[in-house]
């Protein structure tokens, strides 16, 4: 690595570290801020969110590295879409852990993708209880109060009745 | 000592919504404590993992997790839980070994995060998604997808409700209507014409623009009369000289049908210049109504305009002072454009109308096609912008008279 862009150390939360060059580390900004805060290279930046473990920071990594190589070369979009295409199919388990990582990490392109992962798959069920199975939620309504919503809409409800 | 137990178990299921609350609120400082603490607390974690065992076992795990507690930090007294700081609970819930649903769970209740991806969100998983739990509701109608009448009470609430039922009804019917062969047939019906050409249409049309103008009717019974004209030419082979008094035929037949008062049949005789008489006329009306076997209501542009534009946020007409908003002429204008175009005969006029919105929006330098916009008109934005492009480049030709004089 060249003198403009050294490398920072990582720890996670599992306690692994990890190497990354400063230009594609600073495409978070937390670790950005933190970097600025302490003011030296050389010092470990440790990720305190539980969610920051190595499996999914190699992920979030190899993410904030392949969007550095599209911006640099000016990728067409569509192979940008297709590598975030790719990147967006995991165990839910991985997707989730993953939002957490970039919210916390305060990354704006991962967060949205993976959002946008999760808005794919509760599209994918039809009623609302299709939603509570998928995703576990327990229904905090009482049948009254679902008609009181359903009736504000009729049309709607009644459309997807059918 | 089985009611500690309970307390514990109480504890460490406890809805990981308010632990997660409680973590974000945990100052940096706080979190970087966590290693120590985790250390004394896997420590009494490892007694409690068998917990299950009831009677002297569990008396012992307690004891000693009462020693550990004491001599490690003399924080708390074992048996008083409640009296926990709240990082002691974030531990707890670290711990224990939790499903991994739970973390699902936990961040499908973190307000953030789900409000990002209800933006993603088409209305109609949104609409459903407000039914899933109390916190989503209130999400779903922070993320703006909310139906046209949400803010609305009492009358106007009903009103919006007929109109939409209106709207859907209209839909069904323009489906019903509009199988392949029906647009087939209408996309092509002047190729059937012996004498009847493309431009001849577009002569007929532009006039019928100027008479309806200069008669000032109001805007269905335009939409009405080009319908009822190109459906009649679809059935019936007409001879050249007969296809003026077919247009003002079907100008008499859509005043009939939308307007209070309805031109005199000599008037309509008198505007062709005499080359169609009254009878003429009267004939070919029979003839038409014959040949559409009285089936005259059929879906025409004007019926979704309103909805569509409101849907759009464009002002709806205001007939006050008579004048027209400026958003609704665009819109129009846009609608006689795609009468003016042969080759618009075969679409939906639904689309039709969906098309002149999406123009209107263009030349207002507003958003094109918004989630909301997609719902109401049920097009998605590539099928509208297709349509929308072909009346565009239209409207860039030079204008005809009729469009000028009613539009200059």
């Amino acid at each position: 690595m060249s003198e403009a862009d050294p490398e920072i150390t990582l720890e996670t939360y599992d306690k692994h570290q990890i190497k990354i060059p400063k230009s594609i580390a600073t495409r978070s900004a937390i670790i950005n801020m933190m970097i600025e805060d302490t003011g030296d290279v050389n010092e470990v930046v440790p990720l305190a969110d539980k969610s920051c473990t190595l499996n999914i920071m190699n992920r979030v990594i190899e993410y904030l590295k392949k969007h550095a190589e599209f911006d640099n070369t000016g990728a067409d979009d569509e192979v940008i879409n297709e590598f975030d295409k790719e990147f967006q199919e995991q165990s839910d388990e991985i997707i989730f852990q993953t939002i957490l990582a970039a919210n916390f990490l305060d990354i704006k392109n991962l967060l949205e993708l993976m959002c946008k992962k999760v808005a794919d798959e509760i599209k994918k069920c039809k009623t609302p209880d299709d939603i509570r199975d998928r995703f576990n939620i327990r229904k905090d309504y009482t049948p009254e109060e679902v008609e009181e919503v359903k009736r504000a809409h009729p049309w709607i409800y009644d459309k997807n009745a059918k | 000592m089985e009611e500690d137990m309970n307390l514990l178990n109480i504890r460490s299921d406890r809805n990981p919504m308010v632990v997660a609350k409680q973590t974000d609120t945990s100052s940096p400082a706080r979190r970087a404590l966590h290693p120590v603490k985790v250390n004394v607390m896997q420590r009494i974690r490892s007694f409690l993992g068998d917990s299950s065992a009831p009677g002297s076992a569990s008396k012992k795990v307690s004891s000693a997790k009462k020693e550990r507690g004491s001599s490690a930090k003399k924080q708390c007294p074992a048996r008083n839980y409640d009296a926990l700081p709240s990082i002691d609970l974030q531990i707890f819930y670290d711990d224990v070994p939790q499903p991994a649903r739970s973390i699902e769970r936990n961040i499908c209740l973190s307000e953030d995060i789900m409000a990002l991806v209800m933006k993603f969100m088409d209305m109609n998983t949104a609409l459903n998604a407000r039914l899933v739990c109390k916190s989503w509701k209130k999400l779903v109608s922070d993320a703006n997808l909310q139906p046209l009448e949400a803010n609305l009470k009492g009358e106007e609430l009903q009103t919006g409700l007929d109109a939409q039922s209106l709207l859907l009804t209209n839909r069904r019917l323009e489906n019903n209507i509009w199988t392949q062969s029906h647009a087939c047939s209408m996309r092509t019906h002047l190729s059937r014409q012996e004498t009847v050409t493309e431009e001849m249409r577009t002569v007929l049309v532009n006039w019928l623009i100027e008479v309806h103008f200069k008669f000032r009717y109001r805007e269905p019974c335009l939409h009405l009369t080009i319908q009822l004209l190109d459906r009649f030419l679809a059935r019936r082979v007409v001879p050249r000289r007969r296809y003026q008094t077919a247009g003002v035929t079907a100008f008499l037949l859509g005043c009939k049908f939308e307007e209070r008062q309805n031109p005199h049949v000599g008037d309509l005789s008198y505007i062709t210049e005499y080359s169609s008489t009254r009878q003429n006329i009267v004939d070919m009306e029979r003839e038409m109504l014959l040949q559409l076997g009285f089936d005259l209501v059929q879906p025409k542009p004007s019926c979704f305009l309103e909805r569509f534009s409101k849907a759009a946020g464009l002002e709806t007409t205001q007939r006050i002072d008579g004048k027209m908003s400026v958003s609704h002429s665009i819109t129009l204008f846009f609608i006689d454009v795609s009468f003016l175009d042969y080759t618009c005969c075969g679409t939906k006029p639904s689309l039709i109308a969906a098309a002149a919105i999406m123009c209107t929006l263009r030349v207002l330098n507003r958003s094109e096609w918004t989630e909301k916009l997609a719902y109401y008109t049920g097009y998605s934005r590539y099928e509208v912008k297709m349509i929308a492009d072909k009346l565009e480049d239209r409207a860039g030709r030079p204008l005809s008279s009729a469009m000028q004089l009613k539009y200059g």
